[in-house]
C-alpha cells in the first residue's frame, strides 16, 4: 500500500478511536450550566422559585 | 519541431503561385491560397472551381507546421473556415486537415481558444446511428456506448464551409453543409457526421493548449483567451478515490458507533416513584461507582398541559453540595383545525461527571410552573456514553465525501453547460 494511503487510512482510524474514546467517556459533554451550590443555581435561574429551593438545606 | 516541411511544390495552374505539396497520394484537391482556384490533384492540377480571394479565418495554425499527436508527427496541409448560423447567432471555428505518411489524415481544430483533434472512428456500429429527429423525439438525452465508455448527447450542429485553402483528401465546396450530432464522453466527443456524400463517425479529443502551441511555433495567446472546454478533463485531488472510500467508511462506522453509544442506557443507580408537587422537596440516596464516565440525572413526568421548572441538588459522600441543576419540563397537546398537535417533552435531564465513588444524595424540588396534577420521578444513571463526538466525526467525514462528490458533479455539470439539450416540462 502506498505511504500516502497508509497516512490517510491511519488518520481515519485515529479519528475513529479518538472520537470513540471521547464519546465513551463523555469528554467535554457534562452539562455546563450546573451550579456548585444552590447559590449558583440562583444566579443562572430563569427566575421564580429559588427562594423556595433554598428551603431544602 | 516547428517549421515548414516542403516535400515538393507546384505552381498554381490558375495564377502561377508556388504551392507546397505536403499531403501524400490521397489528396484529391488543392485550393490555391492566393487566387482561390480549386485544383484537381489527381489530374495535373486542372482547375475545377474557384472560391475567389477570401479573408483567412482567425487561426495561428499555418499550412506546413507540424505537431505531434499520440506520438505521431503530422503536417498541416489544409485549412477550412467553418461557420454555423442558428437563430440569428453565428459561430466560427477553423478545421485544419493534417497528414502523416503512416497514419493518414486527421483534423486539427481551433475553436474558442482551444485546440482539439478529430479522427475517424472505424469500429462504430452504424446500427446505433443517431439522427437529429431521434434526438428531438427523445425524452432524455440520448446515450451511446463506444469502446467501453458512455457518451451522452451534447449538441446538434449544421455547419458549412466558408473558407478553404491547401490540400484535402476530398474535393470540398464552398457552402458545403455538414450535420453533426455530438455526444460527450469522459475524455472525448463522439461526432456522428452526416454530409452530402457520406456518413462517418469522428472522435474529437482536447490537446494541451500551451504545449501544442509551443510545439507548433506560436504563442498560446494567439489562440485567444482560454475558456473552459467541454473536453477539459477532470483533475482529481491526489488519491481522490481512496479518500472518498475512506471518508464514506469513516462516516458509516462513526454513525454506527454514535447510534450504539447514544442508545446505551448506562447503569441505573436510582429510580424514584413519581411524586406530586405537594410532596416536594424530597431527598433520595444512591451509590456512585463509576467516576470515569458521565452520570445523568433525568426528570421524568406524566405532565399534560403543564410546565414546571425542576431542580436537583446533589450531595457527595461527605454531605457537601456537589452541584445543582435546573431543568424545565413542559408538555402541551391539543387539536386545532382537525389536526392533533403536541409541544414539548415530558422529560429533561442534565449530565455531570462524578468526582468520587460512594453514597450520594439528591434532593428534588419544583421551583416554578403552571398546571397541576402531574407527578415527577427522578432517574439517575452512571456510565452513560454520549454519541456526540462520533456523530460529529460522521458529519465531518460525510461533508468531506459530499464535497468530493460535489466537485465531480460540478465538473460534469460545467462540461455540459454548452449543451443544447433542454428538458421540456
Amino acid at each position: 500500500m502506498a505511504p500516502i494511503r497508509m497516512i490517510i487510512l491511519g488518520g481515519a482510524v485515529i479519528s475513529l478511536l479518538g472520537a470513540g474514546y471521547m464519546s465513551f467517556y463523555g469528554v467535554g459533554r457534562a452539562s455546563t450550566d450546573l451550579g456548585s451550590s444552590t447559590q449558583s443555581i440562583r444566579t443562572g435561574s430563569s427566575g421564580g422559585g429559588f427562594a423556595a429551593f433554598g428551603r431544602i438545606k | 519541431m516547428s517549421g515548414t516541411v516542403g516535400l515538393s511544390s507546384i505552381n498554381c495552374t490558375s495564377c502561377g503561385a508556388g504551392l507546397s505539396v505536403l499531403g501524400g497520394g490521397r489528396v484529391l484537391a488543392q485550393v490555391c491560397g492566393y487566387c482561390g482556384a480549386v485544383l484537381d490533384a489527381q489530374d495535373n492540377y486542372k482547375v475545377l472551381d474557384s472560391i475567389g480571394k477570401r479573408n483567412h479565418p482567425a487561426s495561428p495554425v499555418q499550412i506546413g507546421q507540424t505537431c505531434t499527436l499520440v506520438g505521431v508527427q503530422f503536417t498541416v496541409i489544409g485549412t477550412l473556415g467553418m461557420v454555423e448560423n442558428h437563430r440569428g447567432m453565428r459561430w466560427r471555428w477553423v478545421e485544419h486537415q493534417i497528414f502523416s505518411p503512416t497514419h493518414g489524415y486527421l483534423w486539427l481544430n481551433v475553436e474558442d481558444g482551444a485546440l482539439t483533434f478529430s479522427r475517424k472512428v472505424r469500429d462504430f456500429d452504424m446500427g446505433y446511428w443517431l439522427t437529429p429527429a431521434q434526438v428531438e423525439a427523445a425524452e432524455t438525452p440520448p446515450r451511446l456506448s463506444h469502446g467501453g465508455q458512455s457518451y451522452r448527447y451534447y449538441e446538434t450542429s449544421v455547419a458549412e464551409i466558408d473558407f478553404m485553402e491547401g490540400e484535402f483528401n476530398w474535393v470540398p465546396k464552398l457552402g458545403e453543409k455538414v450535420e453533426v450530432v455530438s455526444l460527450l464522453g469522459p475524455d472525448g466527443m463522439l461526432g456522428l457526421v452526416n454530409s452530402a456524400n457520406e456518413r462517418e463517425v469522428e472522435m474529437t479529443r482536447l490537446l494541451p493548449r500551451d504545449a501544442t502551441a509551443t510545439e507548433m511555433g506560436f504563442a498560446a495567446s494567439a489562440l485567444g483567451p482560454e475558456t473552459p472546454h467541454a473536453l477539459t478533463p477532470y483533475v482529481p485531488v491526489r488519491e481522490e478515490g481512496w479518500i472518498k472510500r475512506i471518508l464514506a467508511a469513516t462516516a458509516v462506522i462513526a454513525g454506527v458507533m454514535g447510534l450504539i453509544f447514544w442508545s446505551m442506557p448506562g447503569r441505573e443507580v436510582l429510580l424514584t416513584p413519581g411524586i406530586s408537587t405537594a410532596e416536594m422537596p424530597q431527598t433520595y440516596q444512591f451509590e456512585i461507582s463509576n467516576t470515569a464516565q458521565l452520570a445523568r440525572v433525568q426528570f421524568e413526568t406524566n405532565f399534560s398541559d403543564e410546565w414546571a421548572s425542576m431542580a436537583a441538588e446533589l450531595r457527595g459522600p461527605d454531605g457537601e453540595i456537589l452541584l445543582a441543576g435546573e431543568r424545565t419540563v413542559s408538555f402541551f397537546s391539543g387539536r386545532e383545525g382537525g389536526e392533533a398537535w403536541r409541544e414539548g417533552s415530558r422529560t429533561n435531564s442534565f449530565r455531570f461527571r462524578p468526582a468520587t465513588e460512594g453514597a450520594h444524595s439528591v434532593t428534588l424540588e419544583r421551583l416554578d410552573g403552571e398546571g397541576a396534577g402531574g407527578t415527577v420521578a427522578l432517574r439517575v444513571t452512571e456510565g452513560k456514553p454520549t454519541g456526540f463526538w462520533v456523530f460529529a466525526l460522521a458529519a465531518v467525514a460525510a461533508i468531506g465525501w459530499i464535497a468530493l462528490m460535489g466537485r465531480t458533479a460540478w465538473h460534469q455539470k460545467r462540461r455540459f453547460a454548452g449543451s443544447d439539450w433542454t428538458d421540456e416540462e
